[in-house]
């Protein structure tokens, strides 16, 4: 009513009155009814601009819009509806739709009745203030994102009248290309958006700790640009084979988690094992039964893996009420993107994760090879007329292999190297628990094939829990009755060499700990008188390999023994001479297994008795 | 509005408006429950102020309606205003509903 009493302010004819009344009309009609989506709650607003020639009406609304067919035709006479268009085509000099981002104008102008016509029309009281010029009054403010300017060049040029179909095929074409502009503007506008939210989720990298939080804030982006209403990611966690949920935009939506078979039905399930995204809507529903049909039911969206380098990392599921149109393809793009965004993002954070993982366990390693060193002895107990050397090397940080040397009285000192079957912290578990074993063992007897007996016992059940078992040999060296006492579970011989330079190879009956619960220990006791040294050791020095894969061998160590025993060396000197030759024989090849000897030597002066040389390596 | 049934005719008058206010209603008053004897429905627009093609979508429903039941209904336009008979001039409904001028 208020733009009619505004046009028959302007002098408007009656005829031209009735014809703009009702191209608003049917132009409000269309944008209320014809809008199923939310834009049909904002406010239509009209603007009517009058000129001295023409009037000009817009009719704005902030609804999807629609297509604006190329041809309109009337409908058949028993069609309901379609007249709309058809009307205002016909009522209107000129009519341009121009469809925006959430915002589309209907611009319909009409040209003046011309004033004769007016004149003879005007039974209507006509206002004193008549528009004129090109300062035309107009109902609503001047505000208009139609460039008014080039409206009103279009129009100025369109009274020139001198080659009307000319400039109707100018105008179309301007009124095109405003259409693809605005098409641009709305997807620039779109892309920017997008790019914002990710450019800000990548300032976030590195300062987010949770994978969650950062997940949420991009996919509460993501729901936003793409128009969505929900969304569900799922992860696969690490070493497992199902879908867990690990965020939700509703808590009806953290769902069970989905076992990852091969023939699983769930739509996720699907994507993920196809790596194939799954489109899902209104026509098209998931399967009935489907978690997520059940969970967001008449809905449509997309389903997308999470994948890496075809590495699965999860799914995307994310969509809207189906009472909403379907996602279209910029927005299902927009969703792609921001998946395979955040499948990088997902793969960084495991990476670095593990990193951090990985530098724990290496500094925990760090801690467990320092208390395995600090079992070792630092400091040799006295044996009159001879020195003790130790040599241990870790294949890794920490290893299976040890030895100990014991006193047990002034003259009498109990010598222990044992080899855990493995390497590794569980091999260091049991060798520091047998590290305690023995010493406690001494406090009973003094006995080595009694002391093996009773550590079987102890250890038994332990070991064979973990199909785990020791080799050990023990020697008790007496020296004021001048022999040595030797019992071996499965162990390496022990080699002795004489004053003659002959080498003895010692073997004693037993098997390893480990095996079974009750053992019996064969013992022998062997003369000191004539013993230049004794070497105690572990297969990881006959099993060293030289880079043509030859073995140390048992041959070439009593053979090393025999040329170097009757050198006049001390126990120390002896270590450091056998370790120059394995470390020749290996050059550069790293044994896989640890490497552990004990020597006990004659001490060519009685000054170096005291030896308090314990060589300690590690691999690490 | 007002309706009165005189024979096989139902006439209708003092309609304000016929259009998207009030075509739905228009519609589900006549369609269902028109009298089965009613042959032929005037419509007196003469009052009419406000005519749009939501309210001829209703006329044409309103045809259909009756034609779906085997059943032959004339609708006459008695007396409109020049700015609703320019409309069915301009959409070329006055070919299926008839002018009539009392």
């Amino acid at each position: 009513m208020a733009g009619k009493n505004f046009l028959r302010e302007q002098s408007v004819s009656e005829d031209d009155l009735i014809a703009c009344e009702l191209v608003l009309v049917e132009a409000c009609n269309n944008a209320v009814l014809y809008s199923p989506d939310q834009g049909r709650n904002h406010a239509i607003e009209t603007r009517i601009f009058c000129e001295a020639e023409l009037i000009e009406l817009h009719v704005i609304d902030h609804t999807r819009g629609f297509e604006w067919p190329e041809k309109i035709e009337l409908p058949a006479e028993d069609e309901e509806h379609g007249r709309g268009l058809f009307l205002i085509q016909s009522m209107m000099d000129e009519v341009l739709y121009l469809r925006g981002n959430l915002e589309n104008r209907l611009v319909m102008k009409k040209r003046r009745t011309p004033r004769a016509t007016v004149a003879q029309a005007a039974a209507a009281p006509q206002p004193s203030s008549r528009a004129k010029g090109p300062e035309a009054p107009t109902l609503t403010s001047s505000r208009a994102n139609v460039p008014r300017e080039a409206l009103k060049g279009r129009l100025e040029s369109g009274s020139q009248k001198t080659e009307p179909s000319k400039l109707k095929a100018v105008e179309q074409k301007l009124a095109m290309s405003e259409q693809v502009i605005g098409a641009m503007a709305r997807e620039i506008s779109f892309r920017s958006e997008e790019l914002a939210a990710l450019l800000r989720s990548t300032s976030e990298l590195g300062r987010t700790t949770k994978l969650e939080n950062f997940s949420q804030r991009l996919l509460n982006d993501l729901l936003h640009i793409s128009a969505a209403d929900w969304f569900v990611l799922r992860l696969v966690p690490r070493n497992e084979a199902r879908l867990v949920v690990t965020n939700a935009s509703r808590v009806e939506l953290e769902l069970p988690p989905l076992p990852l078979n091969p023939d699983a039905m769930a739509a996720e399930c699907r994507a993920a094992n196809n790596r194939e995204d799954i489109l899902f809507h209104e026509g098209e529903q998931l399967a009935e039964g489907d978690p997520l049909a059940e969970a967001a039911l008449n809905c449509s969206g997309i389903i997308r893996p999470i994948v890496v380098d075809d590495k699965l990392l999860g799914t995307l599921a994310l969509g809207r009420k189906s009472d909403c149109s379907p996602l279209t393809t910029d927005q299902i793009q927009v969703v792609q993107t921001f998946a395979d965004f955040l499948a990088l993002h997902v793969e960084n954070s495991r990476l670095q994760q593990e990193q951090v993982d990985s530098r724990i366990v290496a500094h925990e390693l760090e801690i467990a090879r320092n208390i395995q060193q600090s079992l070792l002895p630092v400091k040799f107990p006295r044996v009159p007329g001879f020195g003790l050397s130790g040599f241990c090397l870790s294949a890794r940080q920490v290893g299976g292999d040890f030895y100990d040397v014991v006193s047990l009285a002034e003259d009498r000192v109990l010598m222990i190297v044992a080899d855990v079957m493995g390497k590794g912290v569980p091999a260091a578990l049991f060798a520091a628990t047998m590290h305690t074993l023995v010493r406690t063992m001494t406090e009973w007897t003094d006995r080595p094939a009694e002391m093996l007996a009773r550590m079987n016992r102890f250890l038994y059940h332990e070991l064979s829990g973990v199909d785990m078992f020791i080799t050990a040999q023990l020697v008790l060296v007496d020296a004021g009755r001048e022999q040595l006492t030797l019992a071996s579970a499965g162990h390496c011989p022990l080699l002795t060499c004489n004053e003659a330079a002959e080498i003895t190879t010692h073997t004693c009956d037993g098997m390893p700990l480990g095996i079974l619960p009750d053992l019996s220990f064969e013992e022998r006791v062997i003369s000191l008188k004539d013993c230049r040294c004794a070497l105690l050791y572990t297969d990881g020095l006959t099993d060293a390999r030289n880079s043509h894969g030859e073995f140390y061998g048992q041959e070439r160590l009593t053979t090393w023994l025999h040329e170097h025993a009757l050198k006049g060396q001390s126990a120390v000197q002896l270590s450091y001479a056998f370790l120059r030759d394995l470390k020749a024989f290996q050059a550069h090849v790293t044994s896989p297994d640890d490497q552990t000897f004990l020597v006990l030597a004659k001490e060519p002066d009685e000054q170096d008795a005291w030896s308090e040389h314990n060589l300690v390596m590690s691999a690490g | 509005m007002k309706i009165e049934q005189n024979g096989e005719t139902l006439d209708i008058s003092a309609i304000n408006a016929l259009n998207a206010a009030n075509s739905q209603t228009f519609r589900r008053m006549l369609c269902g429950a028109l009298p089965r004897e009613i042959k032929t429905i005037t419509l007196d627009l003469s009052q009419t102020q406000a005519v749009d093609c939501r309210g001829l979508g209703a006329l044409v429903a309103l045809q259909k309606c009756a034609t779906r039941n085997n059943r032959k209904l004339a609708i006459n336009l008695v007396n409109p205003s020049p700015r609703v008979r320019q409309l069915f001039e301009l959409t070329h409904m006055d070919r299926a509903f008839p002018f009539v001028q009392r």
